[in-house]
Parts: C-alpha cells; structure tokens; sequence
C-alpha cells in the first residue's frame, strides 16, 4: 500500500499522474450529471470522474483504485437507461465515452474492432463506405456504446441462428487492474490491431481462455471487468431489401405465424410492435402518435427480407412464396406498406439500421421519459404476461393504451425478449410516481408466473436472485476470485 | 489359451460406446435405443461388449485373476445372451472379432475349470444321459410324430432329399408339438420328400458351445456328423435357430472349413418355406384378419450367416493375413419370415424398432435363462413392451427358446399380447 | 482421508446396494482409454491407478449431491462422466471414484415449437435425433459420434458435422444444473428461475455458461457434475426416420429426401499433395464466398482420413480403397437443405454453382469412384451417427494432430504449418513412419463454423497402439504445439487443461491464476477430477513437466 489518502482530493491527485488532470473530474456540477441517469433508479453521486481515454489509462485507474480500496464504475455511453452507470457506493465512475476509436475493420472475416465509446451511428457511418454494418438493436439511443448496448444484451434485431452472438475477442480490464484479453486475442499483450496484423491470428475464436469471458461479462454490469475494446461480427448490407408487415388485432393471433415465419427462416430481420409503440417509433413528435397509432392494427410483424449478391431477384422470389404461403396458412394479409401510415417508408429503414437522431430518442417521444420491463419469454407464453402487464398497469390507473409493447425474437425464435414501455413526464411527480409503482406491480407478477428476467438492473436484482437458489451465491464466489476487494460495481448485482 | 486367439480384438477395442446401441441410424426413439441386455440389466459398463474387452484385457495383463475374481468373472460373462448385438454394432465401425471375445471368455472359463455353470452343467450332463438337453427319454423323441407315418431316416433302408431336423425343445417341451406337426403337414402337402431322425435324434450340441464347453461340443458334433451322413440327405431343415446356427456355423468351425464346404446345406424351415412358396408349392387361400409384428431370433438373424473359416493373423495396423472374412449380420435370415408373412393374405405385419440385424434379444440364449432367469425374464419384457407399441396383438417368431421366453415377459408385465409360431399362421393360410 | 469402507457404505446408503460397486471386475470397465495415443501412454504410465476404487451410479441430482458431499466429507476424488469416451473420464490416482450417470438418461422435455430439449447425462444424441427428428427438428451431428452422451459432450466439447449452421457444443448449450465440487446445487438460464421453464441461457446476469467452459474445453469434470441441460435443436426438414438399406456394415442411407442435397467439390488444378496449401486456400475461398451468401447447412473440407474412414466398411476395404486412391486429395462437401421451401433449395444450388465457378473449383460426377462412395455410402453420416471410432478404423488407434479455432485463413495457414512439422518429422526422425500414410499429417479437417465467421480444425496421426508408435505420435502432436507456441500462432490459446494450464498460462495471461483461483474457491478439497482440472495451487515447473512426461 502506497501513502494513505485520507481525501476523495488525495485520490484526485494520485489520479492525475496515471491520467490528464483535465480529465480527473472531482466538480460536483458534473458530478451531479453523473449520479442519475434516464432510469428510475436513486440518484447517487461518484466521487471522482475519471474521462479515461485508453485501456492503459483505465487499468492504471483501476489499480490505483485497487490498492486503496476505492469503488469503480464503468461506463461507456453517454447516456444509459437502467441504472447500470451509477454507482452504488460512490468511488469513481471511469466514463470511457470518450474512447471513438474504431481500430480495425477485417473485411474478409467480417468482423470490426472498435473502442468502448464508440456508437451505433459511428460505427454504422464507417462500416457503410465498406458495405458493411454491424447487427444493431431496434433503434438504439445515439449515443449508446455499442459495446455497452452489447455487454447489456440488448437483443439485435436479426433472428437467424446465432448471428446475435456477436462478441468474438475482448480487451478488458480485470479487477486487479491487469489488462487481460481474452478467446484468440489472448495470445499476446500487444494492441489488439496489432495482433491481427503482426501475428498469425484473425481474433476469431470467442472461447476462452480458461472461462469463457464473452458469457461471463455481459450481464454482469462491469463488475467482473471492464470491456475497452471488442471485435465483433459484421455483416453485409444488402443488395435488396424489403419489410413485410403483417397486422394482427392481439399477441394471441400473432403467435402461430410468428413461430412458422421464424421457423422456415423467412426473412433476416424480424420484429414485433403494437400500435402504440410503432407509432412512436414512426412519429416525428409527440402528438402524431395517437393518429398513427389508430390507424395501424393492434399489432405488426415486421419482417425484413433480403437479398445480396447473388441473385438478388432470385433470392427475394423464393421468400416471397413463402410469405405467400404463410400468409395462405393463416389467412393474413402482407403488406409491404400500411395503409394510412406512409411515415412507415421513409422511417423503416432507420429502424432496422440506425440509430436515432441526435437528442431524439423515440421511447421518450410520447411524455419525455419512459420505463420499460423487460424479460425472456417463449412466444407462446408472451399473450399471458401480457394479460399480468396489463392487469398490473390497470390496479395503478395506468391506461392499457399507453403501453408500448415489444416482442424481439432470437436465435430462429427459440425466444423473445419481450418489453413494456410506460411513457410518463418526468417533470410530473405523480406521473413518474405511478410508473415506479406499475413498474414494480408488473416485475413482480410477471416473476410470479415465471418470465425470465435476464438483464438485471436495478430492484430485480434481489427480486430475481431471491428466486434463484445459489445462483447469485455462486456468481459471488466467482466474484470473489476475480476481485477479492470488490472494487468493480460493487453492490451492481447484490454483492 | 482361449484368450490368447482374440487378445488383438479385446485390447484394441476404443471404448467408443457404440456396442451398447443399436445401429445409430437405425434408433427410432429415445426409448428403445439401447441393444446390450446384459448392460440394461447389469448397468454397469463391464456387462457390455466394452466392458467384457477391458476384462480380457485384465486378465492377460494379470491385473484381474480367477482365482480372486471368479465369482464376478462368471457373472459377468455368462449373463448374457451372446446375442451379438454389439458385435454388429462394433462391426460397424471397427473390425474387432467381439463374438469371438465372449467366445473366448466362456471356453477360457470353462478351461480354467470355473465354467460352464451348475445350470449348464445339468443341459450337458443330461445330453450325455439322454441325448437331449430335457432329461427325457429317448424313447419319447419322436412321440409327436406317431401316426404320422413320416420316414425314419435313421433306418438304413429309408432315404430321402430332405432330413428333417426337429429339435430338443420342440421335440419334447409340452405345446410345442405344434411346431413339428405343423412342420410335417406343410412338407408333405408341399410334397417334399423328407424324413427324421425319429428316436435317433440327438441334441445339436450347440449349447455346449455357447457356455464355452468346446470338448462336450465336439463330441456331440462329431455324432451328429456321422448321423446325418448315414441318412444320405443333402438339406438339413429345421425350426430351430439355435440347431440351425449350430449346423451351419458352429460344426463348420469346429472342422475348420466353410459353411458351405459341409457335406449338408442346413436351411431353417422359415427360409424353405419361403423356397416352396417361390416354388408354388404353398398357396395361401385363408384369410388372416390380424396384426403382427416379427421377432428376429438372434440366432436366425445376425447370427444366422453362413460361416467362413480363417486361420491366420494380424499384421499392421491390424489387417488380417490372410484377408479375414467376418460375419457382421449381413446375410442373416431377415426376409424369409418377413416375405412369408407378407403373402398371407388379410395379415398386416407391422415392425418392432429394433429389428434384423439390431433386433433387441429375448433374452434366454447363451445359457442365460436357465443360469439367470430373471435376467432372461427382464429382457423379455423389454421385448414386449417394444411389441405392444407397434399396436399389434401378437408376437411372431420361430425359435422355441424366443417363444418360450416372450410367454414369460408376456406373463410377467401382464399383457394381451399372444406368441405363435409362424408355422401357427402358415398352416391357417394354406389351402 | 482416502477412500474407505466407511465411505463405501456411505454411498450404498445413497444410491442403494446394487447401484454402486467396488468389485475390481466390474471397475474394470472403467479403467482405460485406448484409442487415443497419450491414453494408451497413460494406462502404461498408470497403471491400476486408473481403476476406480468404486463405481457408482447416482439415479438423481440428489443422489449426485450426496456422493459429492461424501467424497469432501472423506477426501477422496470423484470423476464425472457421460459415456466415457474421452481420455479426462478415467483415474490417474488411487482411491478416486467414477460417477456413471446411466441411471439419469430422460429426456424430460422436447418443445417443438421453441426448439429445445432438456436431457439428463446418458441421453445420447442418438436417443434425442430420434425423437427430435419425428418433430421436424434434429440435434448437431458430433463427430465423436451419436453414441455419446449429449450433455457432456456439450459441457465439455464437441465438433460436429453441421456446424456450419449450429457451432459447437458450447453454442447449443442453454441452461444446465450443476453439482459443485463441494456439493451446492446451481442452476443457470432459465433455468434457474420457477416458472420460466428452460427454454433459455444468458444469465439472470452473467451467464454461468461461462464459468462452465473455458476456452474450446470444459473443465473436464473439474468444477463438479453436471446433472441436466437444456440444449437447442434445430430445424429439420428431412425425413422424419432415417432412410437406410441394407444391413449392418453394408447399410446405406440414401436419399434425405426431396429438402436435402449433398454435393462434392474438388480443385483439380492442384497436385496433392504438392500443392495441398493451395487447395485448402481455394477451398477457403469457397467457404468465405458461401459464408457472404448465408447459404448451406453443411460445408466442409475433408482430408482424406474423413473420406476413407466414413466411407469404408471394412478395415480391408479401406486400405483398399487407399490403395486404389479413391480419394486422391481432399474434398469439400456441401449439404443443402430446404427449410424454407423447395425453391430456396434451387435458388442455393444456383448461388453454389455460381460460387464454384467463381473460385476455380468443379463438381464431383455421380459416376467418379470418390462421389460414389463419398455421397452414397457415408454423406448421410454427416448428419446422423458422425464417426464414431471409425478414425480408428485405419490403424485401431488415432490421435488429433494438431487443431485450432480462428479465422479460415489462419486455419489453412495452421493445417499448412502443422503438416510441414510433421513431415519434417518424418522426414529427419522417422517419426511415423509405420503409421497410416497418407491419412497422418497430410490433409486436414477445415470445419468452419456459423457460415464461415470463424473455423475450427483438426490434423491426425493414425499410429498402431503399440507403446513406441503412441510415444512417437505424442512427440509429433508435441512438435506441432511447440510449433505453434514459436509462431505466435492463435492456437496457443487453446492448449488449456489440466497441467498445460501451468505451462502455457504465463503465455495467455496468465490465466492459469485465475482458473486456479476458482479452483480453490470451489474446490477447496480438490476432489473433482483432480488429475484433469487445473490444480488448485501453481505447479512448481518441475512437477507440471514431469506430469506433462517432458522430464
């Protein structure tokens, strides 16, 4: 142990000789920016700010912060929405937002090595100009870190095997502060491009070593380590695409076509809204929704099919005989525009692709803010946890029609994530009040009948882990071999 | 010493587990997969083919000994059926003579002194008493047969094509009478120009084979040898598979030569049966409104090939010198039951999942039921319960050893189901 | 403490009487590994060490946790295992128990409509192919064989013919129940939670997936017992029973059905084996080509070791077919198979002759020897059964060479490297010389996976099981890791388990400290599997060079 620091300034100051004083942020002005995020999580303030711009800088924090027992929280967006960025018992928060970097881009292996801070819409941008992109979630906030938004599991909108899993190596750094990399990256301590380029090494193995790490991170809210940098898989932008709606009156009518649709491989992108949430996806400003919304049925199926280099015509002929089919099947209708809605034409694309625009994130469009639950579900279970999602938002007056409802399928329909959002005006106490507690009724009824919450943040923690067994018990055990003093996001996942 | 001739076979097998399924292709449910009786009885892995080669191996090595380890030696090898399920299983992927191991297991056990068994002993003891494994009366072999005015080729001035070769167990075991009767009408109204050995009869001696008593064997063989050349028959026909297989393959081993270089063609009644339909001379005209399934006897099916001899030795990588043809269950007796079925009229055959070659054993070969009942019981049930999901009513085979022990596996779960012999439904369906 | 009498009748009382033994006859069974090469040199090596001292046969997750609980209450070490086919399945020390699961063999749920099932340890893929298929599903296809128990191949590892759409076993891997090595039961994915059913991976929070597995490997058993999975099937759109004639050995399977096409793809250009890098470099082409178009569900390289030994069906037959060079080079096999429809089943075929001709390849004739014993004798294979020991089939004993996971790039460059090894050591040292040629490091499996994202590989030795010809395969697979560690390859990362863990940990950041930290904290007798694991504490260099036999 080095000399005792008795002050947050005294860390300050070690600090500064590992990173640019500049960014060594102790102003409780920004500091107070940092205690809160979108979510309806406690505000709670980190001492110190650390703007780190390099893994090295990360890992001199984080040893510093090791030898002196202070808590860390990582964070690479600028903005986050489930609580995960605050820290719980103050320490530093190491914002590595600020790291752009996109390191490499390795056409032939389709994979794209990039930093902790960069976002969808710059890396999007990038991997454009190559005819490439990398496989986003639905309409991701502008400035969430892809890496971020991937350690979270935010589910992609692909639904074809596993192409969702695309995490392939990892620069990271552990507990102790020693820069670690892991699956193929590991053979050397080098620049992770370095690797690619110098040695007999594509980066292209996930595994290992020794515990697969690209399992055990995500979820774990940086508390087994902090990712810096990541290759992840690329794919091709297609040659021809097209979405293929289908409109339903309830989840229930939606279920069977869904499971056929995915099960014959139909289409590469697929995604499920009702009204209310398509709506505010496709609206330019609040008071637009309620028009959409009436006009668009109860819920649409959106099914992106495509088409690249290889006989394109071909290629969209075939699936249009099998939507054809399956339209005969279960007698609906597709449509390859909704009547009444043209703004689905030129927001489409966006919704599969892009990010949103800056300062303007579709699920705050309706009040300014929102909550979402969300689980996994098999889609055959997805109308009952409707039908307790909405009797939990009826025993707090929250209005049925409010709710946006999402169901993402994965890996070929094997599973979905399913979200409620419930818009409220964060200016509005009682409204905000109401959330919290419809929030709280929902998560819970929806844990009594057995949805699978998967992403933790927040009250589920202990809400899901007390139903568990020795899950959390064991995962604090590993804790405990990668960091003894529980120095990362302690508290993030009960321990 | 026994072990010695298949040491290259035990130590060279590669743990892979395929002897203890059926043919991977061929699994049609999660529920009747396995093919090992003995390992679903025993459980642990030494009750395989697997398990068998490890204990080969420890004896050469000296890592087991008889005389420490006898009482779990002779279990292990002598309950089992020697059904060769799993060395056509092996044989699929490997070329290791497995059959030859359990062979070699039960002669070592039998040389060292600690085999064959009490219960065996008494089938051998009473073939030397009696010529048959009942201990009954010779006088009584041929009783089913009176007055039915059948030649006794054991009369130097009888002669015919055909000896007729009936069996100890149908011979003598009560209500199975119907067998060589039904046998006799059909050869005769088919008019086939056959005989039997009548009183003169003896057992095959194939039992004493199976458990490993090679010097019994071979006397037995020998007389059996003389007996059928005194009758001048060029074809053998007989019901039973266990006589059959001991005919064509277990006397044409002992002599070192090929099945087909006996002095005899040895057919079993299911295969002749099918010749004199071919032939036209068994029509079905009856009517048979009933669903079966058909039950493979091991010793009909996979082990029913005809035998090719071998005298020589490994070289590298373990090929043969000279090139060693080995039975894998190719040739076996499969279509000749299944094509009579099939031209009896009104009758539905539906088939078991474990069939031909990988068909799942009864149970009661190799010495096993009689050393080992409820062993043999156990295996039968399995059976039926694998009959009853093909939704038929009744059970089909030839073999009396087969039938014998699917009416206790019948008894035993406390099914409808019924067993006939296939001669049962030939003799209802003929003109 | 060590195993006793005491201990014994501890577990009688579990598991009852008949279900556990120490009879040395039936432990037997449970004593050696043969077919692989450093097997063989173990059982030399160990001799009775590697005879349990017990077998016993839990028939729930409960009796599991007793048996654990009893072997740290006693301190004696306890094997997990599946089917026993792998070296890691047997002791290397005295008074060490076996754990055979046979008793545990449901399959407890098969969904059809969210495409999972959840089995215990002795289903084998074989079991579950069959029920899968008559729900229009099916399971991936491993190599090791059908015969294998699914869930330890999945907890441990697998490769498997149609991972080109399925990856390998981790990937089919959702939630599982795992019995500590000090006894506390865990469960992961859905698991986990009441109500939710197992349909499902990925956490709550972390996924235990990854402290199940590490690397291409599990921990071998060391981190305890698995007792159930949920695993995902996949799409099948192929007979619901398996087409076959014939019998026994001579049973082929022929068509799949109007939904499945099998195809053989050749580079004549190339001599082989001159130009053997040049030929997997255009297969590779191939492969990236088909990865882009998203089209196949199976697509693979196969050196000749693959083709000979799938295809025979003697031992005889295949020296023959050696000999009478049937299979004069490597070959790509591509399987189509129709999940959408008939149409996507034309469309692929038209985007694969496109692409063969793009990469200067050509289709296999019907009537060439190589597609007539390829596609109709053993193509089927690929989907159902795998290979069983039928690698052993050239020589009655076989070792992977060499292998790695990367890039299709960095697999062909490995393959290339790796074979130059083995023919120099040939070459100089006359190491392999009476081993099976030319199926011993010549050729190699390129296996990409998850349309070609990225590749796994293997090379082979085919030795005969005499101890000289196992030692000299040994020192060739040696050779070919060392070669690896001095090129920096990507392959270092994979040579984890056990002792290596020790020896080339320093290399891969060390991660032989942080395997060894959980090994403690679960562990802390280290009674689970303690000759395969990773030990609990750093081996001082001496003793992990004499346990690796470098001494």
């Amino acid at each position: 142990m080095t000399d005792k620091i008795t002050t947050i300034n005294d860390f300050a100051v070690l600090l500064k000789e590992v990173v640019d004083d500049k960014r060594v942020i102790t102003d409780l002005d920004i500091l107070e920016g940092f205690s809160h995020d979108t979510s309806l999580c406690i505000a709670r303030k980190p001492d110190i700010v650390v703007k780190a711009l390099s893994t090295q800088e990360v890992s001199e924090t984080v040893k510093l912060a090791n030898e002196h027992g202070i808590p860390v929280t990582p964070r690479s967006s600028k903005v986050g929405f489930y609580g995960a960025g605050i820290p719980e018992q103050g320490g530093i928060i190491i914002d590595m937002s600020g790291m752009k970097k996109i390191r490499k881009i390795d056409l032939r292996n389709r994979w794209v090595m990039f930093e902790a801070g960069v976002t969808y819409g710059e890396l999007q941008a990038e991997l454009k100009s190559h005819g490439m992109r990398i496989l986003n979630p639905l309409l991701p906030h502008s400035d969430k870190s892809v890496i971020s938004s991937t350690l979270e599991r935010e589910p992609k909108l692909t639904a074809k095997h596993h192409l969702d899993e695309t995490i392939f190596t990892m620069e990271m750094v552990m507990p102790t502060g020693d820069i670690f990399h892991t699956g193929s990256m590991s053979i050397s301590p080098d620049a992770p491009e370095k690797i690619s380029d110098e040695l007999p090494c594509d980066l292209c193995n996930s595994h290992g070593p020794g515990l697969d790490w690209f399992r055990l991170i995500p979820g774990s809210l940086g508390s087994f380590g902090i990712v810096t940098v990541m290759n992840a898989k690329i794919d091709l932008i297609a040659e021809k695409s097209k979405v293929v709606y289908f409109g339903f009156d309830s989840l229930e009518d939606c279920v069977e076509p869904v499971y056929r649709a995915l099960r014959k491989l139909i289409g590469d992108e697929c995604f499920i809204l009702n009204s209310r949430y398509l709506a505010t996806a496709l609206a330019k400003e609040a008071a637009e929704i309620n028009r959409i919304s009436k006009v668009l049925p109860n819920y649409i199926v959106a099914l992106n099919v495509t088409a690249g280099e290889w006989f394109p015509e071909d290629k969209m002929s075939y699936q249009d005989e099998a939507i054809k089919e399956l339209s005969r099947t279960f007698m609906v209708q597709p449509m390859e525009a909704i009547p009444g809605v043209p703004e689905i034409e030129t927001v489409i694309k966006k919704m599969l692709y892009q990010p949103c625009d800056n300062g303007d994130y579709w699920k705050f469009r309706a009040k300014g803010a929102s909550t979402e639950v969300f689980f996994l579900t098999q889609l055959q279970r997805a109308p009952e946890f409707l039908k307790a999602i909405n009797k939990a938002a009826a025993a707090n007056n929250f209005s049925a029609d409010e709710i946006g409802i999402y169901l993402q399928p994965k890996q070929n329909g094997r599973a979905f994530q399913m979200e409620a959002s419930f818009p409220y005006d964060p200016e509005n106490p009682v409204e905000k009040k109401q959330v919290e507690d419809v929030y709280m009724a929902a998560s819970e009824s929806l844990l009594n009948k057995g949805a699978f919450f998967y992403r933790l943040y927040g009250p589920w923690v202990d809400m899901v882990y007390a139903r568990t067994g020795n899950l959390q018990e064991t995962l604090k055990r590993i804790k405990k071999t990668l960091d003894p003093k529980n120095i990362l996001s302690p508290g993030k996942l009960g321990f | 010493m026994a072990l010695e001739k298949i040491e290259y076979d035990a130590t060279h097998c590669q743990r892979c587990s395929t002897c203890k399924w059926t043919h991977l292709w061929e699994v049609k449910s999660h529920r009747f997969a396995r093919n090992c009786p003995s390992l679903v009885y025993g459980k642990f892995d030494s009750y395989s083919a697997q398990g068998k080669n490890d204990i080969v191996t420890g004896l050469l090595s000296g890592e087991l000994s008889w005389e420490e380890n006898k009482d779990t030696l002779l279990e292990v090898i002598y309950r089992c059926p020697v059904c060769a399920a799993c060395d056509v299983s092996c044989k699929r992927v490997m070329d290791l003579d497995i059959i030859g191991v359990l062979d070699a297991l039960r002669e070592e056990a039998c040389e060292k002194g600690y085999g064959p068994l009490p219960a065996h002993k008494e089938f051998i003891q009473s073939i030397s008493n009696y010529d048959n494994v009942w201990k009954q009366p010779r006088s009584r072999r041929a009783g089913w047969a009176k007055k039915l005015g059948i030649k006794d080729l054991s009369k130097s001035d009888e002669k015919a094509e055909v000896l007729y070769y009936v069996g100890c167990t149908y011979a003598y075991k009560p209500g199975m009478d119907s067998v060589p009767k039904n046998t006799a009408a059909i050869l005769k109204q088919a008019g086939v120009d056959f005989g039997i050995l009548g009183a003169k009869e003896i057992c095959c001696g194939g039992i004493a084979d199976n458990v490993g008593d090679k010097k019994s064997f071979e006397e037995i063989a020998k007389k059996n040898l003389e007996l059928f050349e005194s009758t001048g028959a060029k074809l053998i026909v007989t019901n039973c598979p266990g006589c059959f297989m001991t005919f064509s393959e277990k006397y044409a081993k002992m002599k070192k030569i090929n099945t087909s270089d006996l002095p005899y063609k040895v057919m079993h009644s299911t295969q002749y049966i099918e010749q004199l339909i071919n032939e036209g001379k068994i029509k079905f005209s009856k009517n048979i409104d009933k669903q079966v399934t058909w039950h493979d006897p091991c010793h009909l099916g996979r082990r029913g090939e005809p035998y090719t001899h071998w005298e020589g030795k490994r070289v590298q990588f373990g090929l043969t010198e000279p090139p060693r043809v080995m039975n894998r269950g190719v040739d076996g007796i499969y279509e000749a039951p299944r094509n009579i079925l099939k031209a009896i009229p009104g009758l539905k055959l539906v088939e078991m999942e474990r069939i031909k070659e990988y068909s799942w054993c009864c149970g009661s070969g190799g010495g096993a039921k009689s050393a080992y009942p409820d062993f043999a019981l156990t295996t039968a049930k399995e059976r039926i319960e694998e009959a009853e999901a093909t939704g038929s009513g009744t059970i089909v085979t030839s073999c009396p050893w087969c039938e014998a022990n699917l009416i206790d596996g019948i008894d035993g779960i406390g099914s409808n189901m019924k067993v006939d012999d296939i001669l049962d439904l030939v003799v209802q369906a003929m003109d | 403490m060590a195993f006793t009498e005491v201990a014994y009748k501890a577990l009688q009382d579990v598991v009852g009487d008949e279900n556990v033994t120490d009879d040395p006859v039936l432990c037997q069974a449970y004593s050696r590994v043969q077919w692989l090469p450093g097997g063989v040199v173990q059982r030399e090596k160990c001799g009775l060490n590697m005879r349990p001292a017990c077998v016993v046969m839990p028939g729930s997750t409960e009796e599991v946790q007793s048996i654990i609980k009893i072997a740290n209450r006693y301190s004696f070490p306890f094997i997990p295992r599946g089917s026993g086919f792998t070296f890691q399945a047997f002791p290397t020390q005295a008074g060490t128990i076996v754990i055979d699961p046979k008793r545990m063999d449901r399959i407890i749920e098969l969904n059809e409509k969210d495409m999972y099932a959840v089995i215990e340890p002795y289903v084998s893929f074989v079991g579950l192919q069959a029920e899968a298929m008559k729900r229009g599903l099916y399971t991936p296809t491993p190599l090791a064989g059908s015969q294998v128990s699914c869930l330890a191949n999945y907890s441990w590892h697998g490769a498997y013919g149609n991972s080109w759409i399925t990856g390998i076993g981790a990937q089919n891997l959702l939630g599982f129940e795992l019995v500590l090595p000090d006894g506390e039961i865990v469960r992961s994915g859905s698991m986990a939670c009441p109500g939710a059913g197992d349909f499902w991976n990925d956490g709550p929070g972390p996924d235990l997936r990854g402290f199940l597995r590490g690397g291409m490997f599990g921990h071998a058993g060391g981190i305890g017992m698995v007792t159930k999975i949920s695993c995902k099937l996949w799409q099948w759109a192929g007979p619901e029973v398996f087409p076959t004639e014939g019998n026994a050995n001579m049973k082929f399977s022929g068509s799949l059905g109007e939904n499945w096409r099998w195809y053989m793809i050749k580079f004549p250009q190339f001599k082989y084996p001159e130009e053997e890098e040049k030929e997997m470099r255009a297969s590779a082409e191939l492969f990236y080509e088909m990865g882009k178009a998203q089209i196949a569900e199976v697509a693979t390289h196969l050196a000749q070791q693959f083709l000979y030994t799938y295809s025979s069906v003697t031992k005889q037959d295949l020296h023959d077919n050696i000999k009478n060079d049937v299979f004069p080079h490597s070959y790509c096999v591509v399987g189509l198979h129709a999940k959408t429809s008939t149409s996507q089943l034309d469309y692929e075929e038209k985007v694969l002759k496109a692409i063969v001709e793009k990469v200067g390849a050509v289709f296999v004739e019907e009537d060439e020897p190589a597609y007539q014993t390829w596609i109709k004798r053993a193509a089927n294979e690929w989907i159902r059964f795998g290979n069983a020991q039928r690698l052993a089939r050239p020589s009655d004993n076989f070792s992977i060479g060499s292998s790695n996971v990367d890039s299709i790039d960095q697999i062909v460059n490995e393959i290339t490297e790796c074979n130059k090894v083995g023919r120099k050591a040939l070459e100089d040292d006359g190491l392999g010389k009476d081993f099976v040629q030319p199926l011993s490091m010549n050729g190699g499996w390129i296996s990409p996976q998850e349309y070609g994202y990225w590749c796994l590989h293997t090379t082979d030795v085919f030795p005969e099981q005499a101890v000289d010809q196992c030692n000299q395969a040994m020192e060739i697979i040696g050779r070919c890791a060392k070669s690896q560690f001095e090129r920096n390859s990507s392959a270092k990362a994979i040579h984890l388990l056990g002792p290596a863990y020790d020896m080339f940990g320093p290399m891969v950041g060390n991660i032989h400290h942080y395997v060894k930290a959980v090994k403690r904290e679960f562990d802390p007798n280290n009674v689970s599997n303690p000759g395969y694991a990773t030990t609990p504490d750093v081996m001082p260099e001496e003793d992990w060079k004499k346990m690796m036999g470098i001494l």
